[in-house]
């Protein structure tokens, strides 16, 4: 029997730092050289398999980076399991953008929130300003994962994906269970175990739906 | 594969496909010789059509399957069949299906025709269905008889492949969950629904089921007029019921499930709103041939038990009779004809539409003017004690039809009775006129009492309900521009134009001054038990329960599912309610009543009528309209004794008891051409009122109509079906409004929406969060919602308006207009609109309190801090002053100021000099522009007067101001004034005096008075303070300026 997560993922970051491409990459496997900047919020679905028994559903939110539109952010990551903060290499300031994400999330979101920090353009790796070493420092004393990826060239991408959903289910609230939080489209929802077994439930119980 | 395959199959949405369908007889009654073949016509209630239905959705890479039954509905001439479906199983967990071969050698060959024998297929197979969620308490498990052997096995194989690979098996753990999905005609437990909408499985079921979430929010027991989907998916749209006015009638932002940024919510409802929207509108467009009209007369009249004695022409034809007031004002001591004469002044004041229809009238007796239909509702026909239990045969209501024929005259042989509708005292009687008679029918009454003890007769209501379906062609109204309007007369035998809906309603409710919370639970229960039957073609036989409950259901008609809704009541309202009767005694209300030369006293008195708050409290009568009344109160009338000067009962305070409302419809255009009550008819203790209305309604043929909503359904077709997703361009997503300067203007800008997907897209704007609001306060948008195809556009209006009550907040509190729009497009993206713009503070807008603490001109306060200390304020706003001193300056002021019309643009100058302190461009003494300098600054005097969030003399004092006899208890009064409004009101009184001293225009301050009065005592129309006239405030200003 296979078991089937359902994650609701955003996305954060400073604007231009290729936060949609990373998800076009992961999605559709494309690339456009030209993508219009993002003003609002697009709904994506993508899902990984980690091995033969395990499938992980992102539900992925897409947002604005632009600073314009940082109030309407918290609506978008509020439920959310886990985040892609992601900066680009090739701007120190986006990386200082980064890190108010992070604070914020730290403070604001579900505390169980897997964070990822994610350093995007490695294919500009000639004009990079922020190091591997800053970064992963940065990340780790803030107990973050963190990764690099090429959204045009597609290096590292689902393995950020990935690597988000090995860890997941092991971080996700025990109290998830078998059909707890679901809701009609994309919305909030817990980790779930879709497969656990109606015996390890005993037959009557209701649940918490 | 069942013959119905294609028509199964293409009502499906795109995402979802019928594997299979197999024809079945279901089981449960069927005598055993029945199990013959399956196609014959005459066991088509026992037919059902079995279809695995499945659902792939690429974007979870899942797919997922239900069993569809469908039984089958007869066309009218039993011809043809449609599917219609009746229960969904979805497939998975304990689903299962298991196929039997029946023993056919119980099967009596004996009886049974040769031919049936012999068309006998050899074999048949019984299908017993479990349902996945177990067995149903109430429902047995279902059987079905099928002979299809090959079509059976694919459908076995189907549902068998379709339960594995629902590898979820035991997600949906709650028995609730279940009757959600797993019985369509009990979805109408919106407890159920909910739980079922949770679950993001199977979510593609619900466009299926038959109950739109939505409609459950409404308090009637309104039913969607059929279960199938076939009929669900155009039901709201091409029924012959129309649906539930009151839903129609509310915008559909607040008709749509609940959504917030992040969250969409429930989409599959949204689209199916939007859809069916967005189908009915274009298709009326676009079969339109032309408007209809068509003119009402609609009468009430509590009789009071008496039988007719009376000339009622009046009444019924709406004319005042002149010839009748001589005998009215002899037989009464009461002058009524001041009073018939005062009404017919203030009828002429009404507006042009209403004045011109009477004189019309009036002045010419041509049938043309006369109505189309009257109905006529009267109450109390019949007092006696035995009538409350015995109908009492229909000697009254013949006397009564008698006594309207003989009313109308010479026009009696224009008109016949179409039907009439009798509870003991309530009768309703419908005349129309005899060339339209054949258009009317489908003639439906019905009628509910709620007297003693809930049922007794002599309180209650009547109502009837009929159709009226216009010729084609002929008679109609068509437009110039429509292509479409050739000669029916021809073709126009076939083809039938579609009904519009009337119904009428006659209601006597509840008799008590203190009884206003059961007047209002009496309207909700005659609201909901007022019940139409439905005709039907056939009495179909239900062969579970469930359906049973369904047609049941099908059965009744809402009194609100109708185009347009007429109500005529008695009702005794005491007027003010108990909260005023303390503020206002009987007597002072006599007495306005009373007061001839005060021309708006009704409407300021209405204010406290039960009904008319019970309507804008929204505890009754919600979303009814009435015309604005211009006649005296109707009840009660003294008969001799004890009569007051107008003629009403001393005992009982004068009411307007007897009400003519309507519910306007979106599809009808509804006009009211009057509201009149006729004094001249005295018989009973009550006067009788009527109304003339007029309705415009679209023409058009109801089978163009069905085929253009068939052939729309298709174009949306992919709306909620498709691997698509919805792709729009938001052509601006920046909207700066600039500086914004004055309250009361609007400013507007357009967002251009395209679709530049491949498929059509419904969208909202949705708030932030779900207890936000969609926009600030300060601003509209229009439309809030929307539906297009690809490579269409729509504009979108973004307005800031700015009234007052906000202008105060923002003169003092944050100047920064931004928001953000949320456009979210239905299974897509949400796309952001930013607004920006900055407030220019103002001194128009504020409290006098506020102005004297300005330590400048507005403009240059950076905050409220700088504000001078509380107890160092001005002594009275500098920009009055300012505006006063330099209008006193001019030697020789025009001497028709205030009456003259002012310049806007020099208005809109002098407002911009007073708030940024700078000079005026007019230097004082330049002849040439002097007089109309002078005529725009007394206007912005004014307009700073009235914007002022408080009047200078508040509400509170009004009563003590018209009692002040001179000019020195005038004086006396300004005392309770906090000082700087005595500043302003003699400041300004003093300007005023010196003018109205130095102008020879005849009755000048007497108009000076009047607009004054309006500014400088406006009333408070939420005061519970009693209502003052406004001649003695008018009389109190005039103490201070002559």
């Amino acid at each position: 029997m296979s078991k089937q997560y359902q994650f609701k993922l955003v996305l954060l970051g400073e604007s231009a730092v290729g936060k949609s491409s990373l998800v076009l990459r992961f999605v559709k496997d494309q690339f456009d050289d030209y993508r219009e900047s993002t003003i609002g919020a697009a709904f994506l679905t993508q899902t990984v398999t980690i091995d033969d028994q395990t499938t992980v559903k992102f539900e992925i939110w897409d947002t604005a980076g632009q600073e314009r539109y940082k109030s309407l952010a918290p609506m978008y990551y509020r439920n959310a399991n886990c985040a892609v903060v992601v900066y680009d290499i090739t701007q120190s300031s986006s990386l200082e953008k980064a890190r108010t994400w992070i604070r914020e999330l730290q403070r604001q979101a579900d505390p169980n929130i897997v964070i990822a920090l994610c350093g995007n353009k490695t294919d500009l790796a000639a004009r990079r300003q922020v190091t591997q070493d800053e970064a992963k420092k940065y990340a780790e004393e803030e107990g973050l994962m963190w990764a690099e990826t090429s959204a045009k060239s597609g290096e590292g991408v689902t393995e950020v994906f990935t690597a988000i959903a090995k860890k997941l289910p092991s971080v996700a609230s025990p109290a998830a269970r078998p059909g707890a939080g679901t809701r009609t489209g994309p919305g909030a929802r817990q980790g779930v175990d879709l497969n656990k077994q109606a015996g390890t439930q005993g037959q009557n119980e209701n649940c918490n739906c | 594969m069942s013959s119905f395959y294609n028509v199964i199959n293409s009502s499906l949405r795109a995402t979802e496909n019928a594997t299979v369908t197999v024809d079945s007889l279901v089981l449960p009654n069927l005598p055993a010789s029945a199990l013959s073949s399956i196609d014959t016509s005459d066991n088509w209630r026992d037919r059902r059509v079995l279809t695995v239905v499945s659902h792939k959705d690429e974007w979870a890479l899942s797919e997922e399957g239900a069993l569809y039954v469908y039984k089958l509905r007869p066309s009218l001439d039993s011809s043809t069949y449609t599917p219609e479906l009746v229960t969904i199983y979805p497939i998975y967990d304990k689903f299962a299906i298991v196929m039997s071969q029946m023993r056919r050698n119980t099967l009596d060959l004996g009886t049974a025709d040769t031919k049936a024998v012999l068309d006998q297929p050899r074999s048949g197979f019984s299908l017993t269905i479990t349902p996945a969620g177990g067995q149903s308490k109430s429902h047995g498990t279902p059987t079905f008889y099928a002979t299809d052997i090959q079509s059976l096995s694919i459908l076995v194989a189907e549902c068998k492949r379709l339960r594995d690979v629902a590898g979820w098996s035991t997600f949906l753990c709650n028995d609730e969950v279940l009757t959600g999905v797993f019985q369509p005609t009990e979805v109408v437990d919106p407890d159920a629904v909910s739980v079922s909408q949770s679950t993001s499985h199977f979510n593609w079921l619900h466009p299926y089921i038959s109950k739109p979430t939505h409609l459950s929010l409404c308090q009637s027991s309104s039913f969607v007029p059929a279960s199938s989907f076939i009929a669900n998916m155009r039901g709201l749209v091409v029924s012959s019921i129309p649906p539930d006015l009151r839903t129609m009638n509310k915008p559909l932002t607040e008709r749509l499930p609940p959504a917030s940024a992040g969250h969409p919510g429930d989409d599959a409802s949204v689209i199916q709103l939007l859809r069916d929207e967005w189908i009915r509108s274009k298709a009326r467009s676009s079969v339109r041939q032309g408007t209809r009209d068509l003119s009402l007369r609609v009468g009430t009249f509590n009789v009071n038990g008496k039988m007719p004695s009376q000339d009622l022409s009046s009444w019924i034809q709406g004319t005042m009779a002149s010839t009748s007031l001589s005998q009215i004002t002899a037989s009464s001591p009461t002058p009524f004809e001041d009073m018939a004469l005062n009404k017919s002044e203030s009828k002429i004041s009404l507006g042009s539409t209403a004045a011109t229809t009477l004189i019309a009238e009036s002045a010419d007796a041509d049938s043309d003017t006369s109505p189309d239909i009257l109905v006529l509702g009267f109450q109390e026909l019949d007092l006696s004690t035995e009538a409350l239990i015995y109908s009492t045969g229909t000697a009254r209501e013949d006397a009564w039809c008698m006594a309207i024929f003989a009313a109308l005259g010479e026009k009696a042989v224009q008109y016949e009775k179409l039907t009439s509708k009798q509870l003991v005292g309530m009768l309703i009687v419908i005349l129309v006129k005899k060339s339209l008679k054949e258009y009317f029918g489908d003639i439906q009454a019905t009628s509910v009492g709620s007297g003693i003890l809930g049922l007794m007769g002599n309180k209650g209501a009547t109502a009837i309900r009929l159709t009226f379906t216009p010729p084609l062609g002929a008679g109609g109204k068509p437009e110039a521009s429509s292509s479409t309007t050739q000669s029916h007369e021809d073709d126009s035998d076939g083809k039938k134009a579609a009904a519009l809906t009337l119904t009428f309603v006659n209601a006597h409710l509840a008799a008590f001054d203190e009884m206003v919370e059961r007047r209002n639970q009496e309207f909700h229960e005659l609201s909901r038990r007022l019940m139409f039957g439905r005709e039907l073609n056939e009495t179909e036989p239900a062969v579970y329960e469930d359906e049973l409950v369904a047609q049941e259901r099908l059965l009744t008609i809402s009194l609100y599912e109708t185009d347009v809704l007429f109500w005529m009541m008695f009702t005794i309202t005491s007027n003010l309610d108990l909260n005023y009767r303390v503020d206002i005694p009987e007597s002072e209300f006599r007495k306005l009543l009373a007061e001839k030369e005060w021309d708006d006293r009704l409407e300021v008195l209405i204010r406290y009528d039960q009904l008319k708050k019970s309507m804008s409290d929204a505890k009754a009568f919600d979303g009814f309209q009435e015309h604005r009344i211009t006649y005296l109160p109707t009840y009660r009338f003294g008969l001799g004794l004890g009569m007051d000067e107008l003629g009403y009962d001393q005992k009982r305070r004068p009411a307007w008891t007897d009400r003519i409302l309507h519910l306007p419809s979106t599809l009808c255009n509804v006009e009211q051409r009057s509201y009149d009550s006729y004094p001249q008819i005295t018989m009973s203790d009550h006067r009788p009122v009527a109304a003339n209305f007029s309705l415009n309604f679209d023409l058009y043929e109801k089978s163009d109509y069905e085929a253009a909503v068939r052939r729309l359904y298709h174009e949306v077709h992919d709306l909620d079906g498709s691997h698509e997703r919805p792709a729009i361009k938001v052509e601006q997503s920046f909207l700066d409004f600039g500086q914004i300067r004055r309250y009361k203007t609007r400013c507007t800008k357009k967002v251009v929406i395209e679709n530049i997907g491949k498929i059509p897209c419904a969208w909202r704007f949705i708030p932030a969060q779900s207890d936000s609001p969609i926009h600030p306060e300060w601003l509209s948008v229009k439309p809030l919602t929307g539906l297009f195809l690809p490579g269409e556009k729509t504009e979108i209006s973004i307005t800031i308006h700015i009234e007052i009550r906000i202008a105060e907040a923002l003169n003092l509190g944050s100047r920064d207009m931004s928001g953000t729009l949320i456009l979210h497009t239905v299974l897509g993206k949400d796309h952001f609109i930013a607004i920006s713009g900055e407030y220019l503070p103002s001194c128009y807008g504020n409290k006098l309190e506020t102005l004297i603490r300005l330590p400048g001109p507005i403009r240059n306060l950076k905050s409220s801090e700088d504000l001078r200390p509380e107890n160092h304020p001005l002594n009275a706003p500098g920009e009055i002053m300012r505006l006063v001193n330099r209008l006193m300056s001019n030697a020789k002021p025009p001497d028709n100021l205030f009456l003259q019309p002012p310049d806007e643009d020099m208005i809109t100058t002098i407002r911009e000099c007073l708030d940024t302190g700078d000079e005026f461009p007019w230097p004082l003494g330049e002849g040439k522009v002097e007089g109309k300098v002078s005529h725009a600054l007394a206007h912005a005097l004014l307009q700073l007067l009235d914007s002022l969030t408080e009047p200078i003399l508040p509400s509170i004092l009004h009563s003590r101001c018209v009692q002040m006899m001179s000019r020195d208890e005038a004086f006396e009064l300004l005392d309770a004034l906090q000082p700087a409004a005595v500043n302003v009101w003699i400041t300004i009184t003093a300007f005023l005096h010196f003018i109205c001293q130095s102008s020879e225009v005849p009755g000048y301050a007497e108009s000076i008075a009047g607009i004054f009065t309006a500014v400088l005592m406006r009333d408070d129309p939420k005061s519970t303070a009693p209502p003052i006239s406004s001649i003695g405030k008018r009389k109190f200003i005039l103490q201070f300026i002559t």
